[in-house]
């Protein structure tokens, strides 16, 4: 089974079919590992017209969701998109509401040592420069959080109050990054982890940024520059985070401040948060390219929530097929594949 | 420890390409077989041969493994040394404290690990893995003091290493004609026995690399 098969009609689609008459399709989600399963059934049909059929697939995929027909097309070059299973992923923590509770209350711990570090920040540095001297922490943490409870109620930021916090985000990523260089910190540690966590927050506004801001000016801009005149700047703090410095700082901070006791397990340290930081770009960079492709925001949305929905029937039907059988063992098991899931 | 647990640790946990890089370093210079074929030689068959050959070491030369050890890990400080760069001196009325240079910072590391009474197979392999990469980066640098060095497990080239240990020259003895450090013309003798424990332990650290999903060295 490992040929490519092009499927044009439905009846091709048949010799897939198990026992119970339905198709079963496995989602891979990051680094190929098996994410989810969905389950496809296929009306009985004898017509040969394959917008028809097609449109009894789709109508069997999204029972509650709505899709239209003019979506067919999108969805249709929407899987042929190898990168698709990245961006429609639940493993990102800070991508619901829900799941951003745990970072958010890590975050507020280490509230009072940041806001110290930045004050001192602004006395080691007497020239502005590229730190940033008007910073709101706390009006970043409480306005994401926001904004994830809002677009759970579906009345989601507006393109403008979503920009504030993109910049608002970047802004203190700026001045995390300068404390760090610095040397200012007295607990670094606290700064990395605050700094990979803004880091996740802020690839996910970018993200929801750019799907608004390209759906609302798509038509005035045309061809020219499809994203906001600033997306450049902010993409600029990956490379900052995969310069030689800041790999040094990582290295130095888990040989001789952290308590990992060996040069392996420092590797492993440095080298996963130097992953994070390649991956969250990706993703960034992976949603532009959906946007463009699928072109609609409706049936963004709709994959979206589909794809959420469905993961938590799809992980229960998982459980039950891998023949869990203590009902204890499996309330666990879910709760922590629902928590990696990031489902509301 | 002892040579088994050395060995045990080392060699026997090797994975297939890594045992095959070692097989290549060692039977070419240092270890030969009588009745078998390379392709015959299993990670056991040269995890005995190792054995064996520490054994004979210790019944020519009189030291046992621990004193075989210790002089690795001397000889191994004595030259990089060297290549470290000093913390500047500060004159009492400086208010700063001087900046320690990043490669002084983690020399110093190592030697931490090295006054350790009796140290694990795993700080061997950390003591040995911060002095080979600071030896690295002084390689790369025509042997010229180093303030920051290279920490990456990638940097490591053992070739090159035991390429330039071969030259290491005496430093302040004057003579005539240069001495090298090392001999190791005879098989059964301290400085060869250095540099068979130097190639198992850069083996076994290139093989354990952290390779990361998406980040690349």
């Amino acid at each position: 089974m490992s040929k490519i098969i092009e499927v044009s009609i439905l009846d091709q689609l048949k010799p897939f079919l198990n026992d119970k008459n339905v198709i079963e399709i496995l989602i891979r989600g990051k680094n190929r590992r098996i994410k989810a399963f969905q389950k496809v059934a296929l009306n009985d049909f004898s017509q040969s017209e394959t917008k028809e059929l097609l449109e009894k697939v789709l109508n069997t995929l999204n029972k509650n969701t709505g899709l239209n027909e003019k979506s067919l097309d999108i969805l249709k070059s929407v899987v042929k998109l190898q990168n698709v299973g990245l961006v429609l992923n639940g493993l990102n923590l800070c991508a619901t509401a829900a799941a951003f509770v745990v970072i958010y209350n890590e975050l507020k711990e280490m509230k009072a040592s940041i806001m110290q570090a930045i004050a001192k920040l602004e006395q080691v540095v007497k020239q502005g420069n590229d730190v940033q001297n008007e910073f709101e922490f706390n009006k970043v943490l409480s306005e994401y959080t926001d904004m994830l409870d809002r677009r759970k109620l579906e009345k989601p930021y507006s393109e403008s109050k979503m920009r504030e916090l993109v910049d608002g985000e970047y802004n203190v990523l700026s001045l995390l990054i300068s404390v760090l260089q610095y040397d200012i910190a007295a607990d670094k540690g606290a700064m990395i982890t605050t700094l990979y966590s803004l880091l996740s927050m802020f690839s996910v506004s970018l993200c929801y940024f750019d799907e608004q801001y390209y759906f609302n000016n798509r038509e005035a801009l045309g061809d020219k520059e499809k994203w906001h005149a600033a997306h450049e700047r902010w993409m600029s703090i990956y490379d900052t985070l995969s310069e030689s410095w800041f790999i040094e700082l990582l290295q130095d901070y888990g040989t001789f401040d952290s308590t990992l006791d060996s040069t392996i397990s420092v590797d492993m340290y440095y080298i996963a948060l130097m992953d994070q930081v390649y991956e969250l770009r990706q993703e960034v960079l992976d949603n532009q390219d959906l946007i463009q492709t699928i072109g609609d925001i409706e049936s963004l949305h709709t994959l979206r929530n589909w794809n959420n929905d469905d993961i938590k029937k799809t992980l229960e039907d998982a459980l039950k097929k891998a023949g869990v059988d203590d009902p204890e063992a499996i309330k666990e098991y879910e709760e922590e594949m629902k928590k990696q899931a990031a489902v509301a | 420890m002892d040579c088994k647990e050395f060995i045990h640790e080392t060699v026997m946990t090797l994975s297939d390409d890594g045992f095959d890089h070692l097989k290549e370093l060692l039977l070419e210079e240092y270890l030969t077989f009588a009745f078998f074929d390379d392709t015959e030689i299993s990670k056991s068959i040269l995890a005995e041969k190792i054995f064996d050959y520490f054994e004979k070491l210790e019944l020519k030369t009189g030291k046992d493994f621990d004193k075989h050890l210790n002089s690795y890990i001397g000889d191994l400080d004595a030259i990089v040394k060297r290549c470290i760069a000093k913390t500047p001196q500060t004159k009492k009325k400086d208010a700063v404290s001087a900046d320690v240079p990043r490669a002084r910072k983690y020399y110093e590391k190592a030697c931490s690990i090295k006054s350790f009474r009796s140290m694990s197979v795993r700080q061997l392999l950390d003591y040995t893995r911060l002095m080979m990469c600071l030896y690295m980066s002084a390689i790369n640098n025509q042997h010229a003091e180093i303030k920051d060095f290279n920490y990456s497990v990638r940097c490591l080239n053992i070739e090159q290493i035991i390429a330039n240990l071969e030259n290491e020259q005496f430093i302040g003895i004057k003579t005539i004609v240069d001495i090298k450090r090392f001999d190791t013309k005879e098989l059964y003798d301290r400085d060869t026995c250095i540099f068979i424990l130097a190639i198992i332990a850069l083996t076994k650290i290139m093989d354990d690399q952290i390779q990361g999903d998406y980040y690349h060295e």
